[in-house]
């Protein structure tokens, strides 16, 4: 597979969130404003990028009955840079999706491409892949908090959107997010079904 | 055994590498949180009580089984003209964190929300600045000079309603009026914890202070 | 923290503050394995179990090896009259508390294969897929961080702050399988109906949840 392919293939084909259902948490729970998404898909990309890159070189010198702990040991390691440099620089971030930044540990997405694409592949490939893993992330995640934020809040980025509308408040709650996520993923199969024809 | 050994080395070496590795980044950032952390907490107690020069040591009371955390106000001489109380009461899905400043007969003077993660659009809007900003406002904003905005301190509307209220009118209803405390729309339960989170402390602190517990 | 207390703590994470319908914590074996009753009260009770236990252990592990007072094992052994503050590790929580738990549910697996294997053979395949469940690790910091229930805090710091991560590990645990059952039965049901093309599998899990989620949101308020 071209390089360039392996980039692209986690925005379409295996998005990790809207085909593969992974990191369902976060995408529910941080998609109530696009700042707050955002911040999320960014730190998702650092922490995928760089762990994927680390456990492609370290894959040879691992044996392979503890290959899990050490990549959790890993990932928790970039997890908490990643939280730290967020509480020391953007606090007010920190606040509001802190508790979402430490459990990206347990997040399938980031140990799903360890194990099924950096174990494998090396560090250049495990590098795109991360990257267009994350980038797919980020994308699904905005989708979402896009339609949230506008329905739910009149919002977007915080700024309103349509002067003296009175939003959807229910879109904004924790049941918009699934509602808003069960009919992406909707739209996204009448999208492949077509292109499959 | 060996196998074991073989492991057991190599989890080990990979986890001393990622504690030094926290270790150092934990320097580095160490400094710039617990800034943040007491910058926020200055900044909060300035606009809480905005004649005060100088403020006291946080000082703990505990009374009716609740903890209330304060600090005294001081005026230029050095003579207490108030008291700024630190609160937390549980909101719809966070913790809500007021420091309220008072004067001696309880009567509110401002009251700044230090930390809340309530949810985005509803809730969260005990933070919102007064503001006309639109995506379209924005949009235009980009290609038209701008005037150099002056670096003033606005106070979210919500929190600027408590200013000079005293503890009996500290009650939430829905539709406006100036006496009382207006909710915030489809987030009750987030403006109803807020004015808990100032009108009890004031009693409990009052009450404290008429016994002469301080 | 007295008896009220106690169970408001359990109301509010199980009814109220319901890590499904409204933390989202958990999502990925709860839309996995809601397809049937049986295997979801599996799940249902190896979580209770796991997040009650891990509750109490990374307590432990916060209290005498990473915040840094008087009663850090570290700072008894080599501490030597130094500043406490030097023996602060709480920057390696999230590290230590996901090991903690996946040794835990390893080691539990082990032990029940050994002592009960009836228990085993029932609890046994969901087991591995619980240390990658957010729940467990979600339970763990907030039970760290805490909460303020009717003017009380909760929490790390806070008297009988074990008792509260318990009560609240356990509380967390039931409401995950209260969720997980309500789901369940539902989607046993879905099975057997005609549903549009685009909607089959996941996308009709998500509205159907969204639609319990609406239900729940009928307890919020309940405690405050």
């Amino acid at each position: 597979m071209s390089l360039f392919k392996e980039f692209l293939k986690g925005i379409w084909e295996k998005n990790p969130v809207l085909v593969l259902s992974l990191g369902l948490c976060p995408t529910l729970a941080t998609s109530g404003s696009m700042k707050n998404a955002v911040g999320m898909g960014l730190s998702v990309i650092a922490v995928l990028t760089f762990s994927n890159i680390i456990i492609s070189l370290i894959k040879s010198f691992v044996p392979s009955k503890i290959r899990i702990p050490c990549y959790i040991i890993v990932i928790a390691f970039l997890v908490t840079v990643v939280d730290m440099l967020i509480a020391g620089f953007a606090p007010e971030l920190s606040k509001a999706i802190g508790l979402f930044i430490k459990l990206i540990v347990v997040n399938c997405i980031i140990l799903g491409r360890a194990e099924a694409f950096a174990a494998k592949n090396n560090p250049l490939r495990a590098a795109l892949d991360g990257l267009g893993m994350g980038i797919g992330f980020l994308i699904a995640i905005s989708i979402i908090a896009t339609v949230r934020e506008v329905l739910g809040a009149n919002k977007w980025f915080g700024l309103t959107v349509v002067p003296g509308w009175d939003p959807i408040g229910i879109m904004i709650l924790p049941a918009g997010a699934l509602l808003t996520f069960g009919l992406v993923m909707a739209v996204r199969n009448v999208l492949a079904q077509r292109r499959a024809k | 055994m060996k196998t074991i050994l073989h492991y057991g080395l190599v989890l080990l070496l990979i986890a001393g590498v990622a504690g030094v590795g926290l270790s150092l980044v934990d320097r580095i950032t160490k400094g710039p949180i617990s800034e943040a952390q007491s910058k926020r907490l200055e900044e909060g107690q300035k606009l809480a009580f905005p004649s005060a020069s100088s403020f006291g040591e946080l000082k703990k009371l505990e009374t009716d089984g609740k903890t209330i955390e304060y600090y005294e106000v001081f005026d230029e001489g050095k003579n207490v003209i108030g008291y700024e109380l630190l609160y937390s009461v549980g909101g719809y899905q966070s913790r809500i964190k007021v420091l309220t400043g008072i004067e001696p007969d309880g009567k509110v003077v401002a009251i700044r929300v230090l930390e809340q993660a309530e949810t985005p659009g509803l809730g969260a809007e005990v933070d919102a600045l007064p503001s006309s900003d639109t995506i379209f406002s924005a949009i235009t904003g980009l290609f038209s000079k701008k005037e150099d905005k002056s670096e003033e301190v606005q106070i979210p509307w919500f929190q600027a309603q408590f200013s000079g209220k005293t503890p009996e009118e500290l009650i939430v209803v829905k539709t406006k009026d100036q006496k009382h405390i207006t909710a915030l729309s489809g987030a009750t339960i987030t403006s109803t914890a807020v004015t808990k989170a100032v009108k009890e402390p004031i009693e409990l602190f009052l009450k404290a202070k008429a016994e002469g517990q301080l | 923290m007295n008896l009220a207390t106690a169970f408001l703590v359990i109301i509010s994470v199980v009814l109220v503050n319901n890590f499904i319908f409204s933390r989202f914590l958990g999502y990925c074996p709860y839309i996995g394995v809601s397809t049937e009753k049986k295997s979801a009260l599996g799940m249902g009770l190896a979580v209770i179990f796991v997040m009650t236990l891990a509750s109490v252990v990374c307590w432990l592990v916060y209290h005498f090896f990473l915040y840094p007072s008087e009663s850090n094992l570290f700072y008894k052994i080599f501490g030597n009259g130094q500043n406490v503050e030097s023996f602060d590790l709480r920057y390696l929580m999230t590290l230590t508390f996901i090991l903690v738990i996946a040794a835990l549910v390893q080691f539990v697996e082990m032990v029940i294969q050994k002592i009960a294997p009836p228990l085993y053979a029932a609890l046994g395949i969901y087991l591995p897929l619980i240390t990658t469940n957010c729940a467990v690790l979600g339970v763990t910091i907030l039970n760290i961080e805490g909460v303020t229930i009717n003017g009380v805090q909760l929490g790390y710091g806070h008297p009988m702050s074990l008792l509260f991560g318990v009560l609240q590990g356990f509380g967390a645990g039931c409401g995950f399988l209260l969720a997980l059952m309500l789901m369940a039965g539902i989607r046993e049901r879905l099975a057997l109906v005609e549903i549009p093309k685009p909607f089959r599998g996941m996308p009709i899990a998500f509205l159907t949840a969204a639609l319990l989620a609406i239900a729940f949101m009928g307890f919020a308020g309940l405690v405050k």
